[in-house]
């Protein structure tokens, strides 16, 4: 089926290794890209499974340490609204940053090659 | 996961064929036809290395650019750092410098991403093996075809093509198994792994050299990989498939060697590694493997465990009761306290399935030393990870200590202790409570009639849907105690099996990284199979894994210990393992040594320096303990059973003794046991106790000496019932004693005497009847009188003693006398014999019908009695000479005086 010999596959080689440059900047905004969001995302649903942030919303009106009266569920809710919120400020600080990161990525070898250009016409 | 490893095994029997499209050799899985499709040729391999080497050199330019680039910058920072000390803020507009320097980090820059681009390639490469392709429902590729030669890892696919260079190199008609075997033996980690089988490496590498070194001349153009060759590869496929691994790698490999080729199999078989050996050694590296890959993954999901009786919502109560009578399994699990569970997805599995049945609770029942705890420490590390079903998500799990819940209280007390611990439990609602001997509870109530004890208070906490419970139990304490209580119908029964062999065995491994350290030395695959196996055959009132863990420990220690005399023997191997079970047991279990199978093989004169005559006897008995010795007998059967029969005073009980001492090293390895005293149908608790309670006498003492001879004298005059415990005795080597306990016989030799027919025989012998004539009429005529046949027919032999003869019973007074030298020299005496007053002797002490018994009575009157008085009237002094003369008469040879 596959006939080789030492030349082409020597041919093949090169043409590789030229394919690979070429197919650099193409893989960076497409499959490199795709794996850079999965990564950030998994990232993210960690950094939220260790801040526990959903479970605080999802009990926000159920009391804190079983107190069922009335005094407990109100300080229940308020800690819990202190506790929300901080949590939420640090979840949005990640989000923040790791948007700024895919923006980076997307961005910067634009701007890197503006830069090049900039420089050499200098 | 689990429902894949249930519908493929890649041990099972393929059916490996040509597919009838294409001609490719493969077999279908799953819907798709998995072969082996790659052209090996020598250039083309060369070439690929070459291509790895121009791209290793790319990637390590790529980093020199790099360095370069950074290098360039820093040097700009440091020609512009007194402008840049003044206005740091100009170092935001480095870019708009245009200075070479600054050109070449920019350029860097780019080198940067491209090794952004590589790096993240080269880790989804180490992705091989397409499980999308298998797990989609709609199969649209046009080929069902799936060529497994991309799925294998970088280091098994070079040692694939080695494999092709080597068979290449010595011109064969076609790649076979014993070329790829040699490849292998160059990794590293296949050398690893029969380090840990223990094997003679260089003698490996000269076996397989021996059939590799005849070059065979096929031409130049050598073919491709043979049909075995292609079915192991395809099978290394469908095992890494089914372990869900990111390739096929080199220990998938070795997995299936030694099968597919004759002469590889006969190698590995030569050096004792068998099938299960290497599956086992690679379960164990996988152990390894998985346990440092885990590692990390279990560290970073116990970080969100709370480290407290809390759940992560709040919604918990405090419990201080609780807290107080119990420790927290789920934190133990979670700093890493706990042993990891190997195995054990079945009972998971059941107790998943229990609770979401309805049940509230569930007990693990199964005999002590199988793993229940083991089991619920597992469960703790998984719902530590949150791997369990949602109902045990967010929980903990605690087990209560029922000894000190009790402890120091009276009954009432005790009640209330409970109720306040499972009424925290109940609040709070994120607590599963884990009671490990619960029959403990049993039994405890306040006092009077009514009131309820405290299992049934569990019970009804249980049967309230109020709280989650595990319990644990024993066999016979469930069966004794629970199964028929209150708390035995609300708690859902899971049995928790003894593990096989292999199984052990892996769980063993599980084991070995930490006794290595604790013992510093190094354990071989052949101790943990010993261990496994050796636990399971001998060490028979303990189960499996408990036992041949403490076993494996046990060796360890010894090994340690020789290694601190000598630091080169800190390998424990099957050898540490037979010493650990010989201390345990007394028995024996090293392999045959050279000076032991020389003393097997004169067994017969060893027995005649004690035993005058009855060859016959001693050679049956001989023949019968050298099979034993060298394994060729029934596992389970006693050794050997025999039944003596013949006069008193031939010699019965003395070759019994002479068996014992010189099979087993000493007389006192024998269990005496007197028949007549068993006359009664009641003496059988007397034997094997009751359940009250009573030990019996024989199940007690081989419960604690297994190794032993049991001599049953003068069988006959047992009670019939009796008699019928020694049939299932013989047939399957086991009895039950009084407690339920099975007491294992397969290391004991068993030998009845009886003088049924004594009469008879020595009437024949004076008629000169052959003996197999008399022993045939006696086991016709005789014997059934007394005993059933099918007893009968249970002994592996029945010997007939003769009556002694004259010449024998002169040898006999031989020996006697020798005894009585042996006791005078100790006093500095000597005795010298002539030898027809030794004759003399011997007529007089002859009785056809007593045997030797009148000569030993004989030689007490004439010349022990007569020796005794002269010693104490002080005619015979230390260094003189008794002479016991030509008429049996005592003369005294006084020694010169000093």
């Amino acid at each position: 089926m596959f006939q080789h010999n030492f030349f082409t596959y020597s041919g093949k080689i090169i043409i590789r290794i030229f394919a690979d440059i070429l197919y650099f900047p193409i893989w960076w905004y497409s499959v490199g890209f795709l794996r850079q969001v999965k990564g950030i995302s998994i990232f993210l649903h960690n950094q939220e499974q260790s801040l526990g942030f959903f479970i605080w919303l999802k009990n926000i009106f159920v009391p804190m340490y079983g107190q069922r009266d009335f005094a407990g569920r109100l300080i229940s809710f308020l800690i819990r609204l202190v506790q929300i919120t901080f949590r939420g400020v640090l979840l949005l600080i990640w989000l923040i940053l790791l948007l700024s990161l895919i923006i980076v990525w997307l961005v910067g070898p634009v701007l890197l090659i503006l830069v090049l250009f900039w420089q050499f016409l200098q | 996961m689990s429902e894949k490893l249930e519908l493929i095994d890649a041990n099972e029997n393929l059916n490996f064929s040509a597919d009838s499209n294409t001609g490719n050799q493969g077999t279908w899985f799953l819907g798709r036809f998995l072969c082996f499709n790659k052209d090996f040729k020598r250039s083309v391999i060369l070439l690929k290395r070459s291509e790895e080497s121009i791209n290793y050199l790319l990637e390590l330019l790529t980093w020199l650019i790099i360095f370069g680039g950074w290098l360039a910058f820093f040097c700009w920072l440091y020609f512009n750092r007194s402008i840049l000390l003044i206005n740091p803020i100009k170092l935001l507009y480095f870019w708009r410098d245009s200075n070479s320097l600054i050109s070449i980090f920019l350029i860097s820059l780019v080198f940067d991403l491209f090794l952004i681009y590589k790096s993240s390639e080269k880790q989804a490469a180490k992705k091989k093996i397409n499980y999308r392709l298998f797990n989609s429902n709609k199969k649209k590729t046009s080929s069902k075809t799936y060529n497994i030669s991309t799925a294998f890892s970088d280091e098994a696919a070079k040692v694939i093509e080695d494999t092709f260079l080597l068979a290449n190199k010595l011109k064969q008609k076609e790649v076979a198994l014993i070329h790829l075997f040699r490849v292998l033996l160059k990794t590293k980690i296949v050398q690893s792994l029969f380090i840990r089988l223990d094997v003679d490496g260089k003698k490996l590498v000269e076996l397989i050299d021996r059939h590799l070194t005849e070059p065979q001349d096929y031409g130049a153009q050598s073919g491709g990989l043979n049909k075995n060759f292609q079915e192991l590869l395809v099978r290394s496929f469908i095992d890494s498939y089914s372990r869900n691994l990111a390739s096929v790698d080199i220990l998938s490999l070795i997995l299936f060697c030694g099968r597919g080729d004759k002469i590889l199999g006969e190698i590995l078989y030569e050096l004792e590694v068998d099938k299960d050996k290497i599956i086992n050694t690679v379960e164990w590296f996988r152990v390894n493997e998985k346990l440092t890959d885990n590692y990390n993954h279990y560290h970073s999901l116990a970080i969100l465990k709370p480290g407290n009786s809390m759940n992560r919502a709040y919604t918990a109560i405090a419990t201080p009761t609780l807290d107080h009578f119990s420790h927290d399994l789920t934190i133990s699990a979670k700093f890493g306290n706990l042993d990891i569970c190997v195995g054990r997805q079945k009972e998971f599995k059941e107790i998943y399935e229990a609770f979401s049945g309805g049940h509230n609770g569930i007990i693990l029942v199964g005999p002590t030393g199988v793993g229940k705890s083991a089991l619920v420490n597992g469960l703790a590390q998984l719902m530590v990870e949150e791997n369990v079903p949602n109902f045990l998500k967010d929980k903990r799990l605690v087990e209560i200590d029922v000894s000190r819940l009790i402890s120091g209280v009276d009954a009432s007390q005790a009640e209330e202790r409970l109720l306040n611990c499972l009424n925290e439990t109940s609040r709070s609602g994120n607590i599963i409570v884990y009671l490990d001997n619960i029959e403990n509870l049993i039994g405890i109530s306040s006092g009077s009639k009514e009131s309820l004890d405290l299992s049934e208070v569990l019970a009804d906490a249980v049967s309230r849907h109020n709280i989650y419970c595990i319990a644990a139990a024993t066999s016979e304490n469930y069966t004794h105690f629970i199964e028929n209580k209150a708390l035995g119908e609300s708690l859902a029964k899971i049995n928790v099996k003894e593990p096989g062999i292999n199984e052990a065995i892996q769980i063993l491994e599980s084991k070995v990284a930490f006794l290595e350290h604790k013992y510093n030395i190094y354990i071989v695959y052949s101790a943990l199979e010993q261990s496994a196996k050796m636990a399971d055959k001998y060490l028979h009132d303990k189960f499996l894994p408990l036992k041949a863990i403490n076993l494996l420990e046990k060796a360890a220690a010894i090994s340690s210990l020789a290694a601190k005399n000598n630091p080169d023997a800190n390998f424990c191997s099957s050898v540490e393992v037979a010493a650990a079970i010989s201390q345990l047991t007394g028995i024996p279990v090293s392999k045959v040594t050279a000076s032991e199978s020389q003393k097997l093989l004169n067994l017969e004169n060893e027995i005649h320096n004690r035993l005058i005559g009855q060859e016959e006897a001693v050679y049956a008995v001989s023949a019968s303990l050298r099979r034993s010795r060298v394994e060729l007998k029934d596992d389970k059967r006693p050794i050997a059973s025999f039944l003596f029969l013949g006069p008193t005073g031939v010699g019965k009980t003395e070759l019994a003794k002479s068996v014992s001492q010189v099979y087993f090293g000493d007389e006192d390895y024998l269990i005496r046991l007197d028949m007549s005293e068993y006359q009664n149908a009641d003496s059988i608790s007397k034997m094997i106790g009751d359940p009250s309670g009573a030990l019996g006498y024989l199940t007690e003492a081989v419960r604690k000496k297994p190794y032993a001879l049991i001599l049953l004298d003068e069988v006959e005059k047992a009670h019939p019932d009796i008699l019928n415990l020694f049939l299932q005795l013989l047939d399957d080597g086991r009895l039950t004693d009084g407690q339920g306990r099975t007491i294992s016989f397969s290391e004991s030799i068993i030998i009845a005497t009886s003088n049924i027919g004594a009469l008879y025989i020595q009437e024949q012998i004076k008629n000169k009847t052959a003996l197999n004539i008399i022993k045939q009429e006696l086991i016709d005529n005789l014997l059934n009188k007394y005993m059933k046949p099918e007893l009968i027919n249970r002994f592996d032999g029945i010997i007939v003693f003769k009556p002694l003869t004259k010449e024998d019973v002169c040898k006999v007074a031989t020996i006697m006398l020798k005894k009585i030298k042996k006791s005078l020299m100790e006093k500095g005496i000597n005795l010298k014999a002539d030898k027809d007053g030794v004759i003399l002797l011997s007529e007089e002490g002859y009785d056809p019908k007593f045997g030797a018994r009148p000569l030993r009575r004989l030689l007490q009157d004439k010349i022990e009695d007569v020796i005794a008085n002269k010693i104490l009237a002080g005619e015979i002094k230390r260094r003189d000479t008794v002479i016991i003369n030509a008429d049996a008469k005592i003369e005294i040879e006084k020694a010169e005086e000093l």
